[in-house]
């Protein structure tokens, strides 16, 4: 996640409540995915400024773990081929492990 | 149709540690102390693998055999020179510097330049640059190097921790021509030279022969009022003596050099020009890019090494591997950035126009960026997820079995080996191997991926793909193979 994304992210969340904003994340590497999620739920890990001080308290959740919010015919046309070879089990365990971590009433989706 | 044809390529490799250290300082990082102790030697730039690939002395689908990391896999009996270049050290590319420099704001001091040209002029392709045989006779003594350091804004050049001589600002209150934008400019027009030069020493091609130039870095030259006016291009060829030829600079981050070569390919095909060279040279604001996450993990600093290559587009000859205009593969503004639909504009596209299957394709050249250099980010092999959204794409054209996939990344994928992130990777690394395995008759061909993270720019969101096939020459006899 690029510093700029970082520093809109953080005016968003500043501006609007937890209730209303989640992260949505796309990563295809389940590591890259977990360093996002904590990064909007818990701040400066991936070492960059504008979150140093910041403790966003975002919940983040995978593209794949809101399949079933989105129209299938949508979902199809943009995710049927990367399902192919996405670890679908390992980043929605893993995602869903940083929220368990941040947000202790947490359950999964 | 008339195809155009690859008909030479030109790699170079220049390792500049003093550059990167420069670099470092100008970002304002502490790990200048740090990186100067992690720092490698020229020898052990010449024996890393992914560098011999670049110059031609290994081919990359050698690279998987040879155990990671390579930095400690340095291979034995190593040479500077390769088949489709050379790897040049920090003092040669410093003359180099001054001798592409028009404006004199490259100030070498007399001893070093003299010793450094003494090395160029016997050179036997860079011996006769034209600012090598008419050296002007600017020289300087360390006293006046130091005082422009001081007192002037000029940035000091160093060499193996010595400051040897310094870059001037081009103009006294014009942020765009500052000491370090000229030193960025000229280093991607000194390198680009480079790598055009070799190409004509290797091919023979004549520099009056040369009708035209595309140049394709991430650079932009200019002045305050239009700050990316351009054009390296023209400046190469001046520097190479390609005085028929004229030419202009390509732009689309890091997908530039495959637009460039599909411009350079309609030129030829239709006529305008017989001969055009699609160029580009290093980036010094990319050395050093993930240094302090390679000293993290207590690698060498792997970032400090400028590469640069030349292609050489001309008439159909029969012989060389042919540009298949009519199938160039793109991602138009309305093809929307999920995987899914980039892959099938990019690969399905243009191949079901061809009549081909994806496994027709002999070999996937995207984004070759060294694995080494960028797994340690978190980014994993750029490359090879590349050629993973090219098998997914299989398996849902039932063209490839689900089990099937790693084997086939294992064929069809390109390794990387490019030297930092950027429009270097981008695919055309392997257009040299490719044009040798062709004209071999090893392969039949080649998709070339450019993309590139146009978002950086922040006029749109929008990233960029543009895909072209090399492909064997239909009027080459099967029978004969080629050296």
């Amino acid at each position: 996640m690029d510093q700029e994304n970082q520093v809109q992210i953080r005016e968003l969340a500043q501006k609007y409540s937890d209730k209303e904003l989640i992260a949505v994340l796309g990563s295809a590497d389940p590591e890259m995915a977990v360093i996002a999620a904590e990064t909007v739920s818990g701040g400066n890990l991936t070492f960059i400024d504008p979150f140093a001080e910041a403790q966003l308290g975002l919940k983040a959740y995978h593209i794949v773990e809101l399949k079933e919010f989105i129209d299938p015919q949508v979902y199809l046309r943009h995710m049927e081929m990367i399902e192919i070879i996405l670890d679908i089990s390992r980043i929605i365990r893993e995602v869903s492990n940083v929220r368990k971590r941040f947000f202790t009433s947490e359950v999964s989706v | 149709m008339k195809y155009p044809v690859i008909k030479g390529t030109g790699y170079a490799l220049i390792q500049t540690p003093g550059l990167l250290l420069q670099q470092v300082n100008l970002e304002g990082s502490s790990l200048r102390h740090l990186l100067a102790d992690q720092l490698r030697s020229f020898e052990s730039v010449v024996r890393y693998p992914p560098n011999q690939v670049f110059i031609g002395n290994l081919l990359p689908e050698e690279l998987p055999n040879i155990p990671r990391p390579w930095y400690n896999s340095l291979l034995p009996n190593a040479k500077r020179q390769g088949h489709f270049g050379e790897i040049f050290p920090e003092d040669e590319f410093l003359g180099l510097l001054n001798a592409v420099d028009v404006y004199g704001l490259v100030c070498l001091e007399a001893g070093f330049k003299q010793a450094v040209f003494q090395k160029l002029r016997s050179h036997p392709a860079l011996f006769m640059l034209k600012g090598i045989t008419m050296d002007r006779n600017n020289r300087f003594s360390y006293e006046e190097i130091e005082e422009m350091i001081k007192t002037r804004e000029a940035l000091p050049l160093t060499f193996e921790g010595r400051i040897i001589g310094c870059v001037r600002k081009a103009n006294v209150s014009d942020s765009t021509l500052a000491a370090s934008r000229v030193l960025e400019n000229l280093t991607a027009k000194a390198s680009a030279v480079v790598a055009l030069q070799l190409l004509l020493w290797k091919t023979g091609l004549r520099p009056q022969e040369v009708d035209y130039i595309i140049e394709a870095s991430e650079e932009a030259c200019g002045d305050i009022r239009q700050k990316g006016g351009g054009s390296f291009a023209k400046s190469i060829a001046e520097a190479c003596s390609c005085s028929n030829a004229s030419g202009a600079d390509t732009r689309a981050f890091c997908a530039a050099p495959v637009h460039a070569l599909m411009q350079g390919a309609a030129l030829v095909q239709s006529g305008i020009f017989k001969n055009v060279i699609v160029v580009a040279g290093g980036c010094s604001a990319k050395l050093g890019l993930n240094a302090g996450i390679h000293l993290k993990q207590e690698m060498p600093v792997l970032e400090d090494m400028l590469g640069a290559f030349a292609f050489h587009i001309s008439e159909n000859d029969g012989i060389n591997p042919i540009l298949r205009t009519d199938l160039i593969g793109r991602m138009s503004v309305g093809c929307g950035d999920s995987p899914q639909q980039v892959y099938r504009s990019l690969v399905a596209e243009p191949l079901t126009k061809g009549g081909y299957k994806i496994l027709d394709i002999d070999r996937y050249a995207a984004e070759l960026v060294n694995p080494e250099i960028i797994e340690p980010t978190g980014c994993g092999d750029i490359a090879k997820s590349n050629y993973k959204m090219i098998a997914a794409l299989g398996v849902l054209n039932r063209e490839i079995d689900r089990t099937e996939i790693d084997k086939q990344i294992h064929r069809f994928g390109v390794p990387g080996f490019a030297p930092n992130q950027g429009h270097i990777p981008s695919g055309v690394p392997y257009i040299g191997p490719a044009r040798d395995l062709i004209l071999q008759n090893k392969m039949k061909q080649v998709m070339i991926i450019g993309k590139g993270s146009l978002f950086l720019g922040k006029l749109t969101r929008l990233y960029d793909a543009i895909s072209l096939i090399l492909q064997r020459n239909p009027r080459l006899n099967t029978e004969i193979t080629l050296d």
